[in-house]
């Protein structure tokens, strides 16, 4: 079974699974302030329940988490696998097609530090193509 | 128009119904159980799928298990092709056995409290809203008109839709309800269930670089529960057909 922060949508469910993540993924609170443009003592304030985190990175946290429920459910909920593709280089590829993951020319972890917040709708929807679309 | 009550069905208090999703809903706070009836998968969803556009509210169950397995046996292949197709940019390599989650839910009310459930398992039914039979059965992934047709169903004031299986080789039902009904769930039963692909010689699928896919079968099997088996599937390794 899993933990009840897994589907709890409490702001300590959150830090719960920020928690999860550092701890499995082998993420850490600078990933998290460079994904969600935060300053990184900000972030870990709030993870110290020691101050508060505004709405925009909240919700893109919240965003985060049902992001990597879907890569998770790739990979067979096998966190050992998360942290392996976190770091996987994708390579580039001449031949371009809509189930391409965006993280192409990097790993999905400097993916997201690198992008932002925007990163995260698109790794979503590709693990949502790659789960449910037709190939093209 | 008004609902024609000629055309509809109930999705009945009492009664159960089956719905799978990844194993993370199985949480040890079982009032979170419900949530997997609350049809948010659907509105987080930007594509949308059969008998629902992008971020509408759906929550899909099916009437028996047999169906419920195809469904998802599909899917898990679509998956498993899918990655195995970008393996070589990804490097993210595909799995051959996935653990799940199989919900065997009953509601407390009716599902027609309001309004009725279209049925379009009804030979009279699809024609009277001008839904095309072949596309409800066709085992592709060619959804868009009945993504409209399910708008123009919700419009008409039904709560739901009931609608063959494409995916079931036995004729199974799927239930798509319109509203959120994780509040009308006095009884809702995880069990913890592995599906794997098998080759085309009727063995496990292992190996990716020399195995041949089945592709229109797999395996499933019970592997915890409050019983020992649902439907006809037990403890073993049993055969999953579905349509591709």
């Amino acid at each position: 079974m899993f933990p009840s922060f897994f589907h709890d949508e409490t702001e300590s469910a959150l830090i719960l699974r920020v928690d999860w993540l550092e701890k499995e993924a082998g993420i850490s609170d600078a990933f998290f302030s460079h994904m969600l443009k935060i300053d990184q003592k900000t972030f870990s304030r709030w993870r110290n329940k020691s101050g508060a985190l505004s709405e925009e990175p909240r919700e893109n946290l919240q965003e985060f988490w049902q992001t990597t429920l879907h890569i998770l459910s790739l990979l067979n909920f096998e966190a050992e696998r998360l942290r392996i593709m976190l770091e996987q280089y994708a390579e580039k590829d001449n031949w371009k097609t809509p189930l391409d993951p965006p993280w192409t020319g990097t790993s999905l972890r400097e993916y997201f530090e690198s992008q932002g917040p925007s990163s995260i709708k698109k790794v979503s929807q590709w693990a949502e193509d790659i789960r449910f679309a037709n190939s093209y | 128009m008004p609902v024609n009550q000629s055309l509809t069905t109930t999705v009945a208090a009492g009664t159960p119904y089956y719905r799978i999703t990844n194993p993370s809903f199985h949480t040890t706070n079982s009032s979170l159980h419900s949530k997997v009836v609350n049809g948010q998968g659907a509105v987080n969803s930007y594509k949308g799928t059969r008998y629902n556009a992008g971020g509408v509210l759906t929550v899909y169950l099916t009437e028996n298990v047999d169906a419920c397995f195809a469904e998802r046996m599909f899917y898990f292949h679509r998956e498993t092709l899918n990655l195995l197709d970008q393996f070589h940019k990804t490097n993210i390599p595909p799995l051959f056995i996935k653990r799940l989650v199989l919900w065997e839910i009953e509601f407390a009310n009716d599902v027609n409290d309001v309004n009725d459930v279209f049925d379009m398992s009804n030979p009279s039914a699809p024609s009277f809203y001008q839904v095309f039979p072949t596309l409800m059965l066709n085992p592709s992934q060619d959804y868009d008109y009945l993504k409209d047709r399910r708008s123009f169903i919700a419009s008409q004031g039904y709560q739901g839709l009931r609608a063959p299986s494409s995916r079931d080789k036995g004729g199974g039902n799927i239930i798509a309800l319109f509203k959120d009904q994780s509040s009308n769930v006095p009884r809702i039963t995880p069990y913890s269930i592995e599906f794997r692909l098998i080759t085309n010689h009727k063995l496990p699928f292992n190996n990716h670089v020399t195995d041949i896919l089945d592709f229109t079968s797999g395996q499933a099997r019970i592997t915890a529960g409050s019983s020992p088996k649902v439907g006809s599937f037990g403890s073993s390794w049993q055969s999953v057909d579905f349509n591709h």
